[in-house]
């Protein structure tokens, strides 16, 4: 039985499920190949070795399909068990579009990384990108259409851009391979850039917050799993120990925190904690030892279950009470309660309370930054630390299933939302306290870190405690902002508005430029065609008589020119 | 005859109604001064343990909470006073769009 597995890529499994529920109808199934997929791809996953398999020469190229190895098989397995809990989250949705979407997305982003040359990882990159958009489409609204069009635009954006350093890249080396890039060249700054707008850089990262809180119920919490990770392990790959990643890294951790707090929809809160987290991701690439690169590897691998798990908490309260804005939201732990206390075990794993995963893969990162003597990046990953805390720790929480009690009284999420955001709660407290399991996963085996010192323990607590307390001061004097519905400009502004109004006032100017031309154009016209009409018209001044000894004159002159011409030209 | 309509909290699902103690009065205005002695009693361990840290400010006694204190602040500061009060819009700014609904 294992070998009919062995060295199969496990994104075989997961695309050609997609492609099936593309064209079939029947929605069991449907919802049988988004659960039997990502179990198959397990099976594929735990009979691979280490090593290279799946090449296949095409067009010229030698794609190598499947690179398995210590990076890729940490990343490998969480995108297999994350495709497997979204399979489960969305049973209940009667939707093709987001079941065959779904599920080639999942297959891309897996595609992606078991990718050894450029080559393979632009056309599953590629993959990711157009699978992807049709879960924010799948929402069927003015706003969605609107914003996975944008989303569509920056995601091919970044795969021309790949596909344009790759092949500098490859002219200036001669090889394809998907290993260590560097920021040398000029191809390797193009794919640097293209890994940065999926991975959501500053001034990069708008078309996160825009479509994610957009899409299905569904939709956003597959889409929350995949492309940054994918872009975080590309980066771990081709740029790890890159100096700048740490300082855009760092910016990445505070700037999404501000923004957060004043963010009235509760799924876009979530959509800058990501980006947030992903920041510490990336100064850990950035650092580049084995312990900051373990930390980014286990970082990613409890990243996507709980943010996954606190996304599939605001989603089955918007699938229920019809709104995830903090505004109308309060009292809901009256009526489901299993969704928040599965809600506050996402927010405690994400606060990286001991115990719970957070905490083990969090401080990984912060102990390599401290060991780098980097004490400035340390003090902003404290802070964003903190951040976390207050806009994933509590707000989320607190607004949605505590604070003002709006008076909704609905039902509990459906059972296999219940049972999706279990397990994800489970792996979640069982990674916290087994966190050897964890690690035993990571790229470096040699890189020892022990999570649960008294140090260690007690520093976080403190840390987290006195941001509580804060919270509670705050709350109690009255100087804790209010929810109100609102929006806030983001770098989105710059192209939905300011670009938008350029456009407008180009095509505008144009416009007037080419009404002026043709005004111009017809005078010009009218000016030759009123002189012609004056010369050849029939009232025209060759229709008037004309003396015939005139005329003789002057073909006796043009014979003479013909003759002098003739004469001379022999 | 007619029946007495349900009160809001006869649709509380039954295994919440243990919990509605959370909502009381008590709770809300005295877990502000619990929250202060937890914090207190942490910050005073740094007295007892000495900290080992890699950076060495960090082994200050009741760095952590203090810091954990301010950035939350900080935080919740910056957002209200930059990010709201210049970057706020109205909900339909985008064409109407109003996000989720």
């Amino acid at each position: 039985m294992s070998e009919l597995f062995a060295n199969i890529s496990p994104a075989l499994p997961i695309i050609i499920a997609g492609l099936i529920a593309a064209v079939v109808p029947n929605n069991t199934v449907r919802k049988g190949l988004a659960l039997f997929a990502p179990v198959l791809a397990g099976l594929c996953w735990f009979n691979l070795e280490i090593g290279t398999y799946g090449v296949i020469e095409f067009g010229g190229f030698t794609l190598e399909t499947l690179r398995y190895d210590e990076i890729s098989r940490i990343w490998s397995l969480i995108f297999i068990i994350a495709a497997f809990l979204n399979g489960l989250y969305g049973l209940h949705e009667k939707d093709r579009v987001t079941d065959a979407a779904g599920l080639i997305y999942a297959g891309g982003a897996l595609g992606a990384v078991f990718a050894g040359d450029l080559m393979t990882l632009f056309l599953f990159w590629e993959v990711t990108a157009i699978s992807s958009v049709f879960l924010i489409w799948s929402a069927r609204n003015r706003a969605a259409t609107k914003a996975g069009l944008r989303y569509l635009a920056i995601h091919v954006l970044s795969g021309v851009l790949l596909l344009t350093g790759a092949v500098i890249h490859a002219g200036e080396t001669g090889s394809w391979a998907f290993d260590n890039i560097g920021l040398d060249t000029p191809g390797g700054f193009l794919i640097f850039i293209a890994f940065g707008i999926k991975c959501a850089f500053p001034f990069l990262h708008n078309w996160l917050q825009d479509a994610y809180p957009k899409a299905t119920v569904v939709g956003t919490v597959i889409l929350s799993a995949f492309t940054t990770k994918m872009a975080v392990y590309a980066l771990a790959r081709g740029f790890a120990g890159e100096d700048s990643l740490i300082y855009i890294g760092a910016i990445m951790t505070i700037f999404p925190v501000f923004f957060a707090v004043v963010e009235n929809d509760l799924r876009k809160v979530l959509a800058y904690s990501l980006n947030n987290q992903l920041g510490f991701m990336v100064v850990g690439i950035g650092i580049g030892t084995e312990l900051a690169i373990n930390g980014a590897a286990a970082h990613a691998f409890v990243h996507i279950l709980y943010k996954g798990l606190l996304f599939m908490s605001m989603g089955a309260v918007l699938h229920r009470v019809g709104t995830a804005k903090a505004s109308e939201l309060g009292g809901l732990f009256k009526s489901m309660p299993a969704t928040t206390v599965f809600c506050l075990v996402g927010s405690a794993s994400i606060s990286a309370f001991p115990l719970f995963s957070g905490f083990v893969a969090k401080s990984m990162i912060l102990a390599a930054v401290a060991q780098d003597g980097n004490w400035l990046i340390w003090l902003v990953l404290v802070f964003a630390s903190a951040g976390v805390l207050e806009h994933s720790g509590i707000k989320i929480p607190f607004f949605a299933f505590f604070s003002h009690d709006r008076g909704h009284r609905v039902r509990e999420a459906p059972v296999n939302m219940l049972m999706a955001m279990g397990l994800g709660a489970l792996l979640c407290v069982y990674l916290g306290i087994n966190y050897g399991k964890l690690y035993d996963l990571l790229p470096y085996q040699n890189s020892i870190y022990e999570p649960y010192t008294f140090d260690h323990v007690v520093g976080q607590m403190q840390l987290l405690m006195g941001a509580i307390f804060a919270f509670a001061v705050l709350l109690r004097i009255g100087a804790y902002p209010e929810e109100k519905r609102s929006v806030n400009l983001d770098t989105d502004w710059v192209y939905r508005r300011l670009g938008d109004g350029l456009a407008r006032w180009t095509w505008l100017m144009l416009d007037r430029l080419s009404a002026s031309a043709g005004n111009a154009w017809g005078r010009l016209m009218s000016g030759i065609g009123g002189r012609l009409y004056q010369v050849f018209s029939p009232i025209g001044a060759l229709s008037r008589d004309i003396p015939s000894g005139v005329l003789a004159i002057w073909t006796s002159a043009l014979l003479a020119v013909v003759l002098i011409i003739a004469y001379f030209s022999t | 005859m007619s029946q007495k309509p349900a009160k809001k909290d006869d649709l509380v699902h039954p295994i919440a109604r243990p919990f509605l103690w959370l909502e009381s009065k008590w709770l809300a205005s005295s877990v502000v001064w619990v929250l202060g002695l937890v914090v207190v009693a942490l910050g005073a361990v740094d007295f007892f343990h000495p900290r080992h840290e890699y950076l060495d400010f960090a082994q200050t006694p009741g760095f952590y909470v203090l810091a954990g204190f301010i950035s939350f602040v900080a935080a919740v500061m910056g957002g209200w006073f930059v990010i709201r009060q210049f970057l706020g819009r109205a909900e339909n700014y985008w064409d109407g769009e109003a996000g989720d609904e």
